[in-house]
């Protein structure tokens, strides 16, 4: 695993897997979307309306998934001082917040014309909520704090205080008794989604699993320019004043 | 193509608000990348021909 | 051991001292929630019911305005390096300043809101419960307060980051606090969510001041 902790390293292995990730994102969607909007059948309860499933639950899942290895990233910044770490952790930041954004809005978007209700401060809604705020302040710190080194551990330090937040979304719908409805994949008894709807809905979760490794690459990738960027125009202000 | 069409609109804005979102995402960060690794590429070409020119 | 005391005790008498931070504290609770019956109108029902999450959301507020003054002067005035010269774990040097702090911010908004509790017609037995919440709650907002203080110490503007970083981690004390006071006006009983406004602070105590003492170690690098 340290191999990749060397930065020329991580931009040789990026360069193979980033192509690769792409064309998978493409492939799973066009078939997901195909599957999704024509293929599979309308919920006999709620319509066609169901079809906002297909990209509500894969941005749920990537919105607490990317969160987990900002966590993660961080955990190894501090723990091992691993070179990368830190800048994982900081490229997969915009894009969680981003997939939080859309399961919060579709969420909403879904909600209005199936229970009536654009927003309820239910425990599901409010701690998905509370997680695109630990993503802003995540990002604030390292916006906010010139001295990078800091910013890194600072934030490092936020991103492991908000990981308490995972556990409450996902267990939320069962501790309280919500209007979101209730775990219907990772449940004890096995899925309960009907198998038509299940091939969408996992073409959908690839496509945005290999979105999500896509755009952290191309940020990790833009991180080290930057890194590099400070470090050469360093060197260039000291051979200036010589 | 849907038999429900009155709740068509929001099945459509759900959609483009996603597509949107991961679109302006995805451009931004290839923008970056690139005009940072560009910026990197143009520094360090500069950086040996300065010390080239202290060594003479 | 007598060095956690007595830097206890130097917080407080510096609070009495430059006084004026205290008083605009609890200043600002009392204007603050007074806004609200101006702003609602004085139907003393409406206001009986919004008075638990009222109290609470600007308990929440007055408490954010104290934490700038907690690290700030020390590390301005080179004091902050001096603590960590003490015979003292950092950790107890945290733990010092949270309980200070509790003390000088948030034991009067305890004192205090039973008062304006009244004064929003809040019904009697809910007044004691609100008390006790905030009993409970406070020193959670104080340990997680701190630690957003020292994480943001020294940093430009760091009000508004700060407010950003904890408000969140502040969201469920606020749910707890306040609905302990729902529960009890609808009959359903306060024990549980009072209970778990016990567990959260104890947590809060416990963990707090270490990542509070990494994030000075970080600051003062």
């Amino acid at each position: 695993m340290h191999r990749f902790a060397n930065p020329t390293q991580f931009l040789k292995l990026a360069r193979v897997i980033l192509p690769i990730a792409l064309a998978i994102m493409v492939i799973a969607l066009l078939s997901g979307l195909y599957y999704a909007l024509f293929s599979s059948p309308a919920d006999y309860q709620q319509g066609d309306t169901v079809r906002i499933m297909y990209i509500h639950v894969p941005a749920a899942i990537m919105g607490m998934g990317l969160y987990g290895l900002m966590g993660v990233a961080s955990f190894a910044g501090l723990l091992w001082r691993h070179p990368l770490a830190h800048l994982t952790a900081k490229a997969a930041a915009p894009v969680g917040a981003a997939f939080t954004i859309v399961t919060l809005a579709t969420g909403s978007l879904w909600g209005r014309p199936m229970w009536g209700t654009w927003w309820e401060w239910d425990a599901r809604m409010t701690s998905v909520l509370v997680q695109l705020f630990l993503y802003m302040g995540y990002m604030a710190i390292w916006q906010a704090m010139d001295d990078k080194e800091r910013a890194a551990k600072t934030a490092a330090i936020v991103a492991l205080v908000g990981l308490v937040n995972l556990p409450i979304i996902k267990f939320s719908v069962e501790w309280w008794n919500t209007l979101h409805q209730p775990a219907s994949i990772i449940r004890a008894g096995g899925p309960t989604i009907d198998a038509s709807m299940r091939m969408p809905l996992a073409l959908m979760a690839i496509a945005a699993a290999a979105y999500a490794t896509s755009i952290v690459i191309l940020r990790i990738r833009a991180e080290l320019a930057a890194k590099r960027v400070d470090a050469l125009q360093f060197a260039q202000a000291q051979v200036g004043e010589d | 193509m849907f038999e429900n069409m009155t709740h068509g609109p929001f099945i459509l804005a759900s959609y483009a608000v996603a597509f949107g979102v991961f679109i302006s995402v995805g451009v931004a960060s290839w923008r970056r990348a690139k005009k940072l690794e560009r910026q990197a590429e143009s520094l360090k070409a500069q950086v040996p021909s300065r010390r080239r020119k202290k060594a003479s | 051991m007598s060095a956690f005391f007595s830097l206890i005790r130097r917080d407080l008498s510096l609070a009495w001292k430059h006084g004026n931070a205290l008083l605009m504290a609890l200043g600002f609770f009392i204007i603050a929630i007074s806004l609200f019956p101006l702003s609602l109108g004085p139907d003393r029902e409406t206001l009986g019911r919004v008075a638990g999450g009222v109290i609470w959301v600007s308990a929440l507020f007055s408490v954010m305005l104290t934490l700038e003054r907690v690290f700030g002067p020390d590390h301005e005035d080179g004091s902050l390096e001096q603590l960590t010269l003490l015979p003292l774990p950092l950790g107890m040097v945290a733990l010092a300043k949270t309980i200070a702090h509790w003390i000088i911010a948030s034991l009067p908004l305890v004192l205090a809101a039973p008062l304006v509790a009244v004064a929003l017609n809040l019904p009697l037995n809910q007044v004691g419960i609100l008390a006790i919440a905030l009993l409970l709650g406070t020193p959670a907002l104080s340990a997680i307060g701190c630690l957003g203080a020292a994480l943001t110490l020294g940093v430009r503007q760091s009000g508004v980051i700060l407010s950003l970083l904890i408000l969140p981690l502040f969201v469920p004390i606020l749910i707890f606090g306040a609905g302990a006071v729902e529960a009890s006006t609808n009959g359903t009983g306060a024990q549980g969510a009072l209970q778990i406004l016990g567990a959260i602070s104890l947590i809060a105590i416990v963990l707090g001041p270490p990542v509070t003492a990494s994030a000075l170690r970080l600051a003062m690098e």
